[in-house]
């Protein structure tokens, strides 16, 4: 079975995470292998904000943005 | 690529409790309309009233400032921005700037207040006083009493009629679960749109408490404002806990933030029946209001040797200056 390759970056941190996933997954599969709750974060798919059910292709760059302050 | 359920622009999100997709520009409307509905339907502006706003310099109260600004070029209230400056070194000191620059921008007033001037103390050195005397008190309740207290003097002093704070909706479902969790049943009746003390007491509201954070993340992303997501590096306690846990729930459930907002509006009215009827004195030592004889800024401050400063927070030249620039003020 085939697989798509997509990177993930969380705004303010340098590292960048490339995952491997299944051809149909949409970025809520990205955020639970990262450990992001869809509630806490916005995402930016190839620059873009998207909705988190958007589906990923191979090759695609996400950006988390944690919007979760404490006060 | 996912199309706006409303008129098929290109979707940014997607809100679960209705599963309607909605592009920026209905997402901003549909903010922007819930804000409004949410001040008409509890009246929480009265025409011509003096609104002090609570502005931190994050996402939230960056929104607040906007949309405020926005409706009161539109309906009569006049606009008063406060900040207050706990001395978060590396979040508040960048926060404040953010917000100086924001109000500039809209041609607004903005006093800061800062706890070093009226306490003598910042929060970072109260963090390190609790640490050295062994204190359990954690740091949020000290940042969180004495930051109320100073708004209400200062929003007093300015002749305010109302404070606006931008707690969302996520902010008052946790506060309505801690409180329910730490059996704080007059805490607890505090929470609502709008929250009417005795004499002493600035009224406050909250024209945001319907709106999820997310939506007011990507509000002030999409209409491009300035405004600084980091979060406070004190934050910790149940709170925390009480947050992951609801929104692991609400990942699961959609509305379930909604469901205990609903619910707890439901119920509000009839905790004051349960709650004993208080009389208003002045604090002995500071002389603000409180129910008891001296009241929580004081009896937390003596915990870590530290004491209210100045009674009067804004000087009467200021007030004089604040006079001759609003006629009729
Ligand atoms: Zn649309
Ligand atoms: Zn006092």
């Amino acid at each position: 079975m085939s697989t798509i390759k997509v990177s993930v970056r969380v705004a303010g941190k340098g590292e960048l995470r490339k995952l491997r996933l299944s051809p149909s997954s949409d970025i809520l599969v990205a955020l639970k292998e990262t450990g992001h709750s869809p509630e806490t974060v916005v995402v930016r798919l190839n620059g873009r904000i998207v909705p988190e059910t958007e589906k990923l292709s191979d090759g695609d760059e996400i950006e988390i943005i944690p919007i979760v302050s404490g006060g | 690529m996912l199309r706006c359920s409303f008129c098929g622009r290109r979707a940014v999100y997607h809100q679960r409790t209705s599963g309607v997709l909605m592009c920026d520009r209905c997402l901003i409307r549909s903010v922007e309309r819930r804000f409004q509905q949410t001040i008409s339907r509890y009246k929480l502006i009265a025409p011509n009233d003096r609104v002090a706003l609570a502005v931190s310099g994050g996402k939230d109260s960056t929104a607040l400032l906007y949309l405020m600004a926005e409706r009161c070029q539109r309906y009569d209230c006049e606009l008063i921005t406060i900040t207050i400056d706990e001395g978060i070194r590396g979040y508040r000191d960048l926060c404040i700037s953010l917000v100086k620059k924001n109000a500039k921008a809209l041609g607004l007033e903005h006093v800061v207040v800062s706890f070093e001037r009226a306490f003598g103390s910042g929060l970072d050195r109260i963090a390190a006083l609790l640490k050295d005397r062994g204190i359990e008190q954690g740091i949020c309740t000290y940042c969180g009493v004495l930051r109320r207290s100073l708004l209400n003097q200062v929003a007093r002093e300015l002749g305010a009629d109302k404070i606006a704070t931008a707690h969302n909706l996520d902010d008052e479902v946790q506060a309505i679960m801690l409180n329910y969790i730490r059996a704080d049943l007059s805490r607890l009746h505090r929470l609502g749109p709008i929250y009417r003390k005795r004499e002493g007491f600035v009224p406050r509201i909250k024209p945001l408490r319907e709106i999820p954070e997310k939506e007011i993340a990507l509000y002030t992303l999409l209409r491009g404002f300035e405004v600084n997501f980091s979060s406070c590096p004190h934050i910790g306690g149940m709170r925390v806990k009480i947050r992951n846990f609801i929104n692991e729930l609400e990942a699961e459930h959609p509305t379930t933030k909604y469901m205990i907002l609903r619910m707890f509006d439901r119920l509000r009215p009839h905790l004051s029946d349960a709650l004993k009827e208080f009389n208003m004195r002045r604090c002995q030592i500071c002389g603000e209001p409180t129910p008891s004889d001296v009241c929580r800024v004081c009896e937390l401050l003596e915990q870590v040797g530290l004491e209210r400063r100045e009674k009067t927070l804004i000087s009467e030249k200021q007030k004089e200056l604040w006079r001759r620039a609003r006629p009729g003020g």
